[in-house]
């Protein structure tokens, strides 16, 4: 055990006593951050884009107006879902969603919700505004699209970022030009297209006698679909996200799961390259045995493993609560559904013992290997194999996030270098008990075949000198030899 | 045999077919500083490494502290292998102080020892530096402290000497010496056989991984006949001289233009004095007698040289 303990801790320390790899596990939450809050922050930074209509008619800057304000109603209304997501369906929040729906002013729905809540509501704006225009002509509006000139806005004087000019012609087409220096921003020019539209259609309806009231009511018409579960009681089958969220929360372990597999089984080859090239390993074998070399590299590594994890599920936590903060009230609902679904023990149970049998079995190979190479150079001809195999997960998770309950996935999950990765995506779909035991069984057993097998390898390549032509040279044993020609 | 520190007993080993080492008996005597010396590949790594349990021989057996090889004994045991090398990123301390908690140290009573150590080899003030900004020659001697950190009763050195300068060369024989007076048993091997001749108690020599000789320094000089130079006034080849007494005589580049220098190797049991009797009952007008100092070197050539003629005979 002494042995063990000491190869595992020096093992440990080699990787977590280093600056990088603190560094290294402190960029994952920024960069899950930034993943995750960047388009809001990408929005909150560019500022309120104001834009102008130049339309001579009137009616199609009437739509456009309407069309925003119609987008204002709807973010107002998710708005306070979100708040009833996270408070509950307090009297104020029901009353203020009575508001929104009948399409009552902003201003009478803060004053339902408060001053706290009406102040987050605030912040909530839009990207796009129309202000009046500056000027009537292109020329005389090229200056303030080119910020030579700002315009006058509540919030102080402002860039314009685009100018619109409306020409309806005589045999119904519309055409609009959209100046901008802007030339990528595509939002503005489609929101204006399909308001433009809008009112074209109606303009073509009333023309052909058709009652406009019709139209809207035929527009408006769409199905309700609404997701239930035969597995919940009748009277509250439908499906939520709270539902859905275990069959994300697994896909997302298994994802993590093959990733640390993968990072930590490279630190294995790294590692026992690093010790046959410097030639520490005779060094190593007139200390302790080959078996306590080999657990307590693995035991050393697996626990870096585990740093890496907590790391990662700290990173993950703090990166959701502050993405949740960033992004709106909403966000600390779905964060609470997140964390709900994430400790769940039916997950986070066969999640650990995936992972140690993922690992005994991936870092074993690597081990192995690493022990017939004395560069990463030679060690990558006999990684190559393993690369695939190691990809084929990969691949079928992506498929799992489509049809978590394929044919496909439930064969692969036979396959036990694969179980840890496709039975950890597909627990949630409630596989049958047969093949959960089953997997698992064929899995442990593959297990310790693989942890021998290793074991001689290892053996062979640090006590015997073996090198990366070892498997050559074991099937030329096995293989028949051909008879020399007489 | 009993209270020998280590005994392969008729070990042999082959690799891929080729023996490696044959019918190889050795023993390694308490608080002895034995040589193990042979060309290179004539198998003495891989008797070390079978003496250590790293290998397993294909027949006979191996006793370490009179028992096969276990760790615990291995314990007792300091090795510094042939093919050197530390952790690059670990610092000089915890190199040495992880090396001798492996051999069962406890962690404070490693660090004490290391920085000892450590300064002892004044390497003090490169106890906290990375190894890999160790030079080659203190890089050896972090590793011949790691080897001995853990106080062991038994030291294997393979090839201790090779990469070495030879300032470091004459410390590491001094660092020999001294775990040999401190009591510890130390078995090196070599192909430098100056090293060899001023160390060791004894040698045993190995050849196409056989032992072709076993015994003190002396025994070993003792096996190639001794010589004469001697210098004298006339061209003429003194063999005749010496017919009885000498197999060869050789002539040696002169130092003077009125001398000449001969080289006489004397048959066995003869006396550099019988040279000289000779000469004088010969008249022969010497000008110089010198009696050649022999060396183990010449043991080592002559021995191994043998050996192949013999090898090649068989063929």
């Amino acid at each position: 055990m002494r042995h063990i303990y000491l190869i595992a801790r020096r093992e440990y320390l080699s990787y977590v006593a280093t600056i990088g790899f603190w560094v290294s596990l402190a960029m994952i939450p920024i960069f899950l951050l930034l993943g995750m809050a960047l388009p809001a922050l990408m929005d909150r930074a560019s500022g309120i884009k104001n834009f102008t209509v130049i339309d001579p008619d009137g009616r199609y800057e009437r739509a456009i107006e309407q069309s925003f304000i119609a987008d204002r109603a709807e973010h107002i209304l998710e708005f306070i879902d979100a708040l009833i997501l996270v408070e509950g369906e307090t009297e104020v929040l029901l009353a203020a969603k009575t508001a929104a729906e009948e399409n009552r002013s902003e201003a009478e729905i803060r004053s339902i919700l408060g001053t706290e809540r009406s102040i987050a509501l605030a912040t909530k704006r839009e990207s796009f505004n129309k202000v009046p225009p500056p000027a009537s002509t292109i020329e005389a509006l090229r200056p303030f699209l080119l910020e030579e000139q700002t315009i006058d806005t509540v919030r102080g004087p402002e860039p314009l970022h685009a100018a619109v000019f409306i020409y309806p012609d005589v045999d119904g087409i519309v055409q609009i030009e959209y100046w901008s220096a802007n030339i990528s921003e595509r939002r503005l020019q489609n929101k204006i297209r399909q308001a433009v539209r809008d009112q074209m259609q109606k303009d073509e309806f009333s023309r052909s006698g058709v009652e406009l009231s019709l139209v809207e009511e035929i527009s408006n018409l769409k199905p309700v679909i609404i997701s239930l579960s035969p597995e919940k009681a009748a009277d509250d089958a439908a499906v939520t996200a709270e539902d859905r969220m275990p069959f994300i929360i697994s896909i997302v372990f298994a994802f993590v799961l093959w990733s640390v597999v993968f990072s930590v089984a490279n630190m294995l080859l790294t590692s026992v390259i690093e010790e046959k090239s410097n030639k520490i390993i005779d060094s190593l074998l007139s200390a302790a045995p080959l078996r306590s070399i080999l657990m307590g590299k693995l035991l050393g590594v697996a626990m870096v493993s585990f740093t890496l994890l907590a790391g990662w599920v700290l990173a993950g936590l703090i990166s959701t609560i502050a993405a949740g903060s960033v992004l709106d009230t909403g966000g600390a609902g779905k964060i609470a559904s997140i964390v709900a679904a994430a400790g769940d023990p039916w997950l986070i149970i066969p999640f650990f013992g995936y992972f140690i049998f993922g690992y005994l079995m991936f870092g074993s190979i690597f081990l192995a290997l690493g022990s017939l190479c004395e560069t990463l150079q030679e060690a990558q001809t006999l990684m190559s194999p393993m690369i695939f195999l190691m990809m084929v997960p990969m691949f079928a998770l992506g498929f799992a996030m489509q049809d978590p309950e394929s044919p496909v996935l439930a064969v692969l999950s036979w396959i036990p270098l694969f179980t840890p990765y496709i039975m950890m995506a597909r627990l949630p779909t409630d596989p049958p008990m047969i093949e959960i035991i089953g997997t698992t069984f064929v899995m442990v057993a593959t297990t310790a075949i693989v942890l021998l097998g290793a074991g001689k390898v290892f053996q062979a390549g640090a006590m015997h000198q073996a090198g990366a032509d070892y498997f050559k040279n074991m099937a030329s044993k096995l293989l028949p030899k051909k008879q020399k020609k007489k | 045999m009993k209270n020998s520190v280590l005994s392969l007993l008729n070990v042999s080993k082959r690799f891929g077919g080729k023996p490696a080492v044959r019918n190889l008996d050795l023993q390694v005597e308490p608080h002895s500083i034995t040589g193990f010396l042979g060309p290179n590949g004539a198998g003495k790594s891989t008797s070390i490494r079978m003496g250590l349990g790293i290998l397993t021989p294909d027949s006979g057996e191996v006793l370490l502290f009179g028992k096969p090889p276990n760790y615990r004994a291995l314990d007792r045991v300091g090795f510094l292998p042939e093919e050197r090398g530390l952790y690059r990123k670990m610092s000089v301390v915890a190199v040495i102080v992880h090396f001798a908690r492996l051999k069962g140290m406890k962690a404070a009573a490693a660090k004490s020892r290391a920085l000892s150590l450590l300064e002892q080899f004044g390497l003090k003030d490169a106890a906290y530096k990375k190894v890999r900004e160790l030079s080659k020659g203190m890089a050896q001697k972090v590793q011949i402290i790691s080897a001995i950190a853990h106080k062991p009763e038994f030291v294997i050195l393979d090839e201790p000497f090779s990469g070495l300068d030879p300032v470091n060369q004459q410390n590491l024989e001094d660092i020999i010496r001294e775990l040999a007076a401190s009591g510890t048993t130390v078995l090196f091997s070599t192909h430098v056989m100056e090293h060899a001749e001023r160390l060791c108690d004894r040698i045993v020599l190995l050849s196409r991984g056989r032992k072709i000789f076993d015994g003190s320094v002396t025994q070993a000089l003792a096996t190639i006949p001794n010589s004469v130079i001697i210098e004298t006034d006339t061209a003429d080849n003194p063999a005749k001289i010496f017919d009885n007494l000498s197999n060869s005589v050789s002539s040696l580049p002169s130092q003077s233009s009125n001398s000449y220098r001969w080289s006489v190797d004397l048959n066995k049991d003869v006396d550099v004095q019988d040279i000289l009797r000779s000469s004088v009952a010969n008249n022969l007008a010497l000008r110089g007698f010198e009696p050649a100092k022999r060396h183990l070197h010449e043991v080592f050539v002559q021995l191994v040289a043998k050996d192949e003629q013999i090898a090649k005979g068989a063929k």
